[in-house]
């Protein structure tokens, strides 16, 4: 168990004593590494605070129920993806998101795409052009520094899928950023 | 490009393999112009993505997430708009309070919708229902007691209660002639909307803005009609608040949900906050919550 882990239940079992100095605790410790998966899965800023703030009021509300044999970290990366995916299904269905971040405007620097992606790479607008499944497992592993494992337990699936979603989230971004030398593509190959 | 070469770049790329695994893997890569080009791009994308800074929120923005929270988590007893300005992102139910949000909801589900879906009669439907009637008990006692509520909540958001007469006195058209044919009035269920296509946290959005608007969404014909078991409904309902004694418990519609047909309840647990849940009526099992 790490340091953090240990930290973590204790503040949870201080929170649900009714320490109230134990919410603001856990929020310092993880609220800005779940605004930032938040983030980069919405694409959204206001998106991703409304994302946040179900996060954490779900773990709140269901802290009773947190069960000590996993990391509470894990739990909640768990509780922000699947409450991203909720709102992203949300926002599909309303179909009021805004403009697709790829649609912006190239960099005026630049005098083609080309040179727009090599002066800036733009990465979220890259993970945008990913599902949200793909997007998820390259955000845990490659933006958050997650191990295979730990994203596995996170999503809730086998540690090959995560591989399997990592680097075809990876071809993909290479691909739309302009990196993808063109023998590299081989659809068929694709699973 | 085989599974087996794709797990080879990745835990090469992750420094997962042994010395003598990596050398091999290499040489292969090197011999193998297709899984070169994979290799490299593969890089290529994780050298930008490692070079990528994690975004923060604002300093306002965090202040304002960690006093919503507390209020919505009763973690203090400062009005939100004391502690931190309204944000577009802030939840609608948050400065309402839990107990004015489940008046509005029950009010729409128990007053509202039975008068658009068969007139006047609709709401003698629920008083003369052989089934249990907590639904109008709790209604009452939600939206008439204003002793429940602080002041601000009663006078926070007035747009449920002014809405809510005009429905009422609106009880006429076809549909709900239909509906009134249809439905059987012994039964809570077969009284209820029916959504073909629900999405749950739309419909919580859509009754806090508008308690009326689910009596504009819910076409005719009525559950009964439509296949859905309303006596099975009504076993749900009974269960559910059998487990949830210390939980109001209210239906506001049924629906198919996830090719499931299922009943949409309103769930007031004691001092806390209302939600929306949807049960399969089959085996009343929770198939969605806005709870979290």
């Amino acid at each position: 168990m790490t340091a953090r882990s240990a930290e973590d239940r204790e503040l949870i079992r201080r929170y649900l004593e009714g320490d109230v100095s134990a919410f603001d605790e856990l929020m310092q410790a993880h609220e800005d590494r779940v605004f930032a998966i938040c983030l980069r899965m919405m694409r959204d800023r206001d998106s991703a605070l409304d994302a946040t703030q179900d996060v954490f009021l779900t773990v709140f509300r269901k802290a009773d129920r947190y069960k000590e044999q996993a990391a509470f970290s894990t739990w909640l990366y768990r509780v922000a993806v699947n409450t991203c995916y909720d709102h992203l299904r949300r926002q599909k269905r309303k179909r009021t998101t805004s403009m697709p971040d790829h649609l912006d405007p190239s960099d005026p620097r630049s005098g083609d795409e080309f040179h727009a992606v090599e002066l800036r790479p733009d990465i979220e607008t890259a993970l945008a052009g990913l599902t949200p499944e793909f997007r998820a497992a390259v955000v845990l592993v490659d933006l958050d520094g997650m191990s295979l494992e730990g994203a596995a337990d996170t999503l809730e699936i086998p540690v090959g899928t995560v591989k399997s979603r990592v680097f075809r989230a990876r071809k993909q971004l290479a691909k739309d950023l302009g990196n993808l030398t063109p023998g590299s593509e081989h659809p068929s190959d694709e699973p | 490009m085989s599974k087996r070469n794709q797990e080879l770049i990745i835990d090469l790329l992750g420094g997962r393999l042994s010395p003598d695994e990596e050398r091999r893997a290499l040489s292969r890569i090197e011999n193998d112009p297709a899984l070169r080009a994979e290799y490299e791009a593969q890089i290529s994308a994780l050298s930008i993505l490692s070079a990528s800074e994690m975004p923060l929120m604002t300093a306002s923005e965090r202040t304002t997430l960690r006093a919503s929270l507390r209020h919505q988590l009763h973690l203090d007893n400062a009005p939100v708009a004391v502690v931190a300005a309204p944000s577009r992102w802030q939840r609608w139910w948050a400065p309402m309070g839990g107990l004015a949000v489940a008046a509005a909801v029950v009010f729409g589900a128990v007053v509202v919708l039975p008068g658009a879906l068969s007139g006047d009669d609709s709401i003698g439907t629920f008083e003369t229902a052989s089934a249990p009637i907590t639904t109008m008990a709790a209604s009452e006692s939600l939206a008439e007691d204003s002793s429940l509520m602080t002041e601000d909540e009663v006078t926070g958001d007035n747009s449920a209660g002014a809405s809510a007469p005009e429905a009422t006195g609106s009880g006429s058209g076809d549909a709900e002639t239909q509906a009134a044919e249809t439905y059987d009035a012994a039964v809570v269920g077969a009284a209820l909307p029916y959504l073909t296509d629900l999405d749950l946290d739309m419909l919580e959005n859509d009754l806090a803005s508008d308690p009326d608007s689910l009596r504009n969404a819910a076409p005719p014909p009525p559950a009964k009609s439509a296949g859905l078991d309303a006596g099975q409904v009504d076993t749900c309902l009974e269960s559910l608040r059998a487990d949830n004694p210390a939980s109001e418990v209210s239906p506001i519609a049924l629906a198919t949900y996830e090719d499931t047909e299922s009943v949409v309840v309103s769930v007031t647990p004691s001092g806390a906050e209302a939600f929306l849940a949807v049960y399969g009526v089959a085996l009343c099992q929770e198939l969605a919550s806005t709870e979290g």
